[in-house]
């Protein structure tokens, strides 16, 4: 008789890194079914349609089974099968030469995103640590424009931190995301929500499934939400309904910005004695004061302290939203006139009122300005949750042994996933000479595929793809290494928040494949550094010991009993002496004095890069965004039968009348094209789709197109202000395209 | 005795499929399911309504309605087809004859032809599970907890006042079949 086992694992898929907990059921070695994990509050007992199909991965046909060596040309198909030994004995000799020829750091390992997997990831860049090679940070992979504006704003990574996370918001708006489609779980808060009498607000060029479930939608032109926020904010001040107190208490807006050449005021430019101390107009004693012991700080109006002609950061913001009344927002943004007037009035009165964003907001040329806008527009309000005196701290894992392995020698060289392109292509800023990729379908996903296929490809001297199946990446490796899905290896999560749960091995992983960690374990003593590798649950147990008090007493052992609830620490119920971000000035910063050679010092709107209202436009008038499926974990769970079933092919979506004027029909096949690249799809007539823009999702592999890929076409720009934020971010969504019927 | 059935609240529905997929694992569905989700104004699936900005766009999960007076169960020449005391309508596959007469009684599409096997099959509420005193597994597995499982003729069960509180209707009155499987309507758009 068959006896049946349960495993409580969990589902690292990327969404939004907060993962499912599931239960296995294994009945003869073979497991069987998925299902959700019972958690004591029902709200986190959950599963997607994704996670419901892992088995069809897990058992899919195409599954790598061997290390395989290329036997012909680059991407010509053909292999070698290797034992494991040959394969890493090949792979640690080849690693050795490029690095002796061209340097540690032109090894470089690109990883996707620590949401696919804790120590996998840790485990990842601890060997390129050791290798003392190059890390490639995959932020830029579209996910950077967000991190570079709550930087330069906020002082963290997370604007959703700030503006989100808000306790009992009487209005929820989600800006340029959809998480009825790309993370499911997060939708079921905002019905709730919605139930409860709470308005739901939706901001995006795409009429998406949350779209659907909005009291209101507005409908913005790709990359323009800047100038909604500060049309926004033109009604605000028009109305009066700007939080004057949260502004001069938390933001610069205080703060003196002299004229001449627009940096802060600061107390040196006033007196041989002074130092760096920013300085406000004391209206108590009409004299510019150093910012912390004013009396009576002005918020706005020009001064001329010591003779030096400045204006407050307030003053400054408030001239740049003077040049933004609702009407010309309306005219950039498509947004009709009275819909901005009735949001700015609702986002102002109705709050608190949260802003949920997510990446997808940011993968225009200059998204990192829209990440900034709407948070000036968060902080105009006060609609801001206050950090602690240590910011809005998450858990604090020990990952310093990961990111620098030895303390007697420096660890890897960091490169934006952007940077790479060059230093592979042009040896800029150092050449890459070899890469490994690692849970990434970069061919794939990565814009500009045609120069990555032409100028990047053929100048790597060795290319390993670990991988489950044979991708895009994997078809133009040297070595592809077989991984294990996430049921077949351990590995930590987080989430639902706040637990962390044990992605448990479920059964051992099968053919010949490997999980990552084991992998590098069985690679590292043919690189001289095996002492820093360890089997999985110890890796796990290393990360869990930093001490924090949060996950106090937190170890494999106890996760092993199931998830762990994250112990928070507790809020200071007076947040307000001690709020603290962790900016140059250690307030909100709208105006941004490192930006200024770029001309955005402040939130201004610029159109992207690849407007619809350039000149380019006259050649390719569509704007191209790439939704997320509800079918795909990006590129993942292409590959499940069941969801093709139900998403058999990509589709370009079109609005009715731009398909009317190309003489195209629903189901008609469609080239897409620009000066990059082309893609042939089966055009889909929605009007949900605003004229002007088509979309057309992302993930697809080049085998489901007719012919060409979607990232063909998209542009590999690096915008220098996010370089000098944080890193340059992939703009998917930022780039013209013409359609025609083929 | 109860009169097990579902409601499906159309607000909270996403059209993710979850359900449809949900079915599959738990009742060995190799093709098809038998939830399907269908747009509820019949527009091509996943495609909006109208002109931007006013556009709606609404899902609707499809199963075996488990009528008080089912269709299928006259028109099954094998006496295949029974309604047990509790409302759950069963197709038992042993019985079959493959004459596929159940597919064209049925005014919901709710039945499903297995190439493979030359039966038809249907959902039974996860019957398995009803037993076990679980939910359905498309309930469980509902993300947005769009989908509610309960006892009909219980006037204080969740179901039942999610019915009157939302005027909860069901599909095709015309045909008379008294359907176990109840929808709450969408809310209207509350301008801000």
């Amino acid at each position: 008789m068959s006896t049946e086992t349960v495993v409580h694992t969990a589902c690292p898929a990327h969404c939004s890194g907060n993962a499912c907990g599931i239960l296995a059921h294994v009945r003869d070695g073979q497991v069987s079914k998925l299902e959700p994990a019972t958690f004591p509050d029902n709200r986190y007992t959950r599963i997607c349609q994704k996670g419901l199909t892992t088995l069809q991965i897990l058992y899919h046909p195409d599954r790598l089974r061997y290390p395989l060596r290329r036997a012909g040309a680059r991407g010509e198909g053909k292999w070698q099968q290797l034992s494991w030994d040959e394969a890493l004995d090949y792979v640690a000799e080849r690693l050795k030469d490029v690095a002796a020829k061209h340097g540690r750091r032109s090894v470089a390992w690109v990883l996707g995103g620590p949401g696919s997997g804790t120590v996998k990831f840790g485990a990842y860049t601890r060997f390129a640590g050791c290798f003392q090679g190059t890390r490639v940070s995959t932020w830029g992979y579209g996910d950077a424009a967000g991190p570079c504006g709550t930087i330069s704003t906020f002082g963290a990574h997370q604007l959703g931190d700030f503006v989100a996370n808000l306790e009992e918001p009487r209005l929820n708006i989600c800006w340029g995301t959809n998480p009825a489609e790309s993370g499911p779980f997060r939708m079921r808060s905002l019905l709730d929500a919605k139930e409860r009498g709470v308005k739901l607000v939706v901001i995006d060029p795409i009429f998406t499934i949350t779209a659907s479930k909005a009291d209101e939608f507005l409908a913005v032109r790709p990359g323009t939400d800047a100038a909604l926020a500060l049309g926004m904010m033109h009604q605000i001040l028009e109305d009066g309904l700007e939080d004057r107190d949260f502004m001069s208490r938390y933001t610069v807006g205080p703060y003196l910005v002299r004229q001449d050449n627009s940096r802060y005021l600061r107390g040196r430019d006033l007196s041989p004695d002074g130092d760096d101390t920013y300085m406000v107009w004391d209206m108590a004693v009409g004299e510019a004061r150093v910012a912390d012991s004013a009396v009576k700080p002005a918020l706005e109006g020009s001064y001329n302290p010591g003779s030096v002609s400045c204006k407050t950061a307030f003053q400054m913001l408030k001239e740049l939203i003077q040049e933004y009344p609702p009407s010309r927002a309306a005219e950039i943004t498509g947004v009709s006139e009275d819909k901005i007037v009735r949001m700015a009035r609702a986002y102002a009165t109705l709050k608190p009122a949260a802003i949920l964003t997510n990446n997808g907001l940011g993968r225009t040329y200059h998204g990192d300005i829209t990440f900034r806008a709407v948070g000036t527009l968060a902080a105009l309000t006060g609609n801001i949750r206050l950090p602690g005196p240590a910011g809005h701290r998450g858990v604090q894992y020990n990952w310093g042994p990961f990111l620098k392995p030895r303390a007697d020698q420096p660890s890897y060289s960091r490169l934006g996933i952007l940077n790479m392109y060059d230093a592979i292509a042009r040896g800029e800023p150092y050449p890459v000479r070899a890469a490994w990729f690692a849970f990434i379908n970069f061919i794939n996903q990565c814009t500009n595929n045609n120069r990555i296929l032409n100028e990047i490809i053929p100048e790597l001297e060795f290319i390993v793809v670990a991988d489950m199946f044979m991708t895009t990446t994997a078809q133009h490796a040297d070595v592809v290494l077989p991984v294990c899905t996430f049921l077949e290896f351990t590995d930590m999560v987080n989430g639902p928040h706040p637990y962390i749960q044990l992605q448990q091995r479920v059964i051992p992983p099968l053919y010949e494949s490997k999980s990552d960690v084991q992998i590098l374990r069985e690679l590292a003593p043919r690189l001289g550094f095996d002492e820093y590798f360890k089997t999985e649950e110890e890796f796990i147990d290393l990360l869990l010991d930093s001490g924090d008090p949060s996950i106090e007493g937190i170890n494999v052992q106890r996760l092993k009993e199931g998830p762990a609830t994250i112990k928070s620490p507790p809020r200071p119920t007076d947040h307000t002496a001690s709020a603290q971000f962790r900016t140059p000035s250690g307030r909100i910063e709208f105006y941004v004095e490192k930006l200024l050679p770029f001309g955005e010092a402040l939130p201004v709107h610029k159109e992207p890069l690849e407007s619809n209202r350039t000149p380019l436009a006259r050649k390719y008038p569509l704007s191209l965004v790439q939704v997320h499926s509800k079918f795909h974990v990006h590129s993942s769970y292409v590959k499940s039968a069941w969801l093709h079933e139900l998403d058999t092919e990509p589709l370009l979506e079109i609005n009715p009348a731009d398909a009317s004027k190309r003489q195209i029909q629903d189901g008609d096949l469609v080239e897409m094209f620009n000066d990059r690249g082309q893609v042939k799809v089966k055009a889909k007539l929605n009007a949900g789709v605003q004229p002007g823009v088509v979309n057309l999702t992302h993930g697809w592999w080049p085998s489901h197109f007719r012919e060409g890929n979607l990232n063909a076409l998209t542009n590999d720009a690096i915008n220098p202000a996010q370089e000098a934020a944080y890193e340059a971010n992939m703009c998917m969504n930022d780039n013209l395209v013409e359609v025609r019927k083929v | 005795m109860p009169r097990y059935g579902l409601v499906i609240d159309l607000e909270r529905c996403i059209g993710c499929h979850a359900c449809a997929i949900a079915c599959k694992v738990e009742n060995d569905i190799e093709q098809g399911s038998w939830m399907r989700v269908e747009m509820l104004d019949g527009q091509p699936l996943d495609t909006a309504r109208g002109q931007s900005p006013k556009l709606t766009m609404h899902y609707l999960p499809l199963a075996c309605m488990h009528c008080q007076d089912p269709p299928c169960m006259d028109a099954c020449p094998a006496n295949a087809i029974y309604r047990r005391d509790d409302g759950v309508v069963i197709l038992d596959t042993s019985k079959c004859n493959g004459c596929q007469d159940c597919l064209s009684a049925c005014p919901y599409g709710a039945i499903l032809w297995v190439e493979t096997t030359g039966v038809a099959t249907k959902c039974h509420l996860c019957a398995h599970r009803l037993e076990k005193g679980l939910e359905p597994f498309c309930a469980l597995c509902c993300e947005t907890k769009a989908i509610h499982f309960g006892d009909l003729s219980d006037p204080q069960s969740r179901v039942s006042q999610l019915i009157t509180r939302r005027s909860g209707y069901t599909l095709k009155l015309k045909e008379r079949t008294e359907p176990a499987i109840y929808y709450l309507p969408p809310l209207n758009q509350r301008p801000v």
